[in-house]
């Protein structure tokens, strides 16, 4: 996938603590914070804020598996709780995020968008973070498969 | 995330340096709700924020509520703009 040793080693680093990121967020502990709960799709780019996760979790990097499509997943324990996978294709400079969880079925992109024309007083507080991820990325699925939340998001390069 | 207030007479100033996402924006929330909850007069002076993430947003519109309209943001940088300009902010905050 990288060949590159040290985009390797910052890849690791990015898909392990994104990886925990997403377990805690499915542990459905932000459930009932509507926010937060997508919010850290946005995040990506806050690598450096993780970086000290990443490294204490070295040892999920070492199991981490890497499956036939290009997607890594995290280790075999944390499978039902949640997983995010990184995709790299370097044919379409496409980069995939895919996060599962095992959660109740839950769409996020059903949310519909905040109307972002309307004044103060009557704009709701909250559900920017699903429309900042819409906007943000080129694309973003979701799926319900085989008891899993499967959402998508791609950013091309 | 660091948030200075500065007052001066009824008008108050904070200065936002480093990151409002959801790690730093319940600080700012409660800075805003307890602290200087009887102002009328807010100035945000976002020199210094370097990105902003729905959560800051989210933080920033019960702000602008709280504080009928009264509130304005300065030194907007270019990346926080954008996600203003993104989400429709820019057009109901006051930015100078």
């Amino acid at each position: 996938m990288v060949k590159n040793r040290t985009a390797q080693l910052i890849f690791r680093t990015i898909y392990c603590t994104l990886g925990l990121v997403g377990c805690v967020a499915s542990l459905g502990i932000f459930d009932n914070v509507d926010l937060i709960r997508w919010d850290f799709y946005v995040h990506f780019t806050n690598i450096s804020n993780f970086l000290c996760l990443g490294v204490m979790l070295a040892a999920l990097i070492a199991t981490a598996k890497r499956r036939e499509d290009g997607f890594v997943r995290t280790a075999p324990l944390l499978k039902f709780i949640g997983m995010l996978g990184i995709g790299l294709d370097y044919e379409s400079r496409t980069l995939t995020f895919r996060l599962t969880d095992r959660g109740v079925p839950f769409d996020p992109l059903q949310r519909p968008d905040p109307d972002v024309t309307l004044s103060v007083e009557d704009r709701e507080i909250g559900g920017l973070g699903i429309f900042i991820a819409k906007k943000t990325m080129d694309s973003v699925t979701y799926a319900f498969e085989q008891g899993e939340n499967i959402l998508t998001m791609t950013k091309n390069m | 995330m660091t948030i200075e207030i500065k007052r001066h007479a009824e008008e108050i100033t904070i200065e936002l340096v480093g990151r409002l996402d959801t790690a730093t924006a319940p600080a700012l929330d409660m800075t805003i709700s307890e602290d200087i909850a009887d102002t009328r007069r807010l100035t945000l002076d976002l020199k210094g924020l370097e990105y902003i993430s729905s959560a800051g947003l989210r933080v920033l519109l019960g702000a602008q509520k709280r504080t009928k309209g009264a509130m304005k943001l300065i030194h907007v940088g270019e990346a926080v703009m954008a996600v203003l300009e993104m989400t429709g902010f820019a057009d109901i905050l006051t930015i100078e």
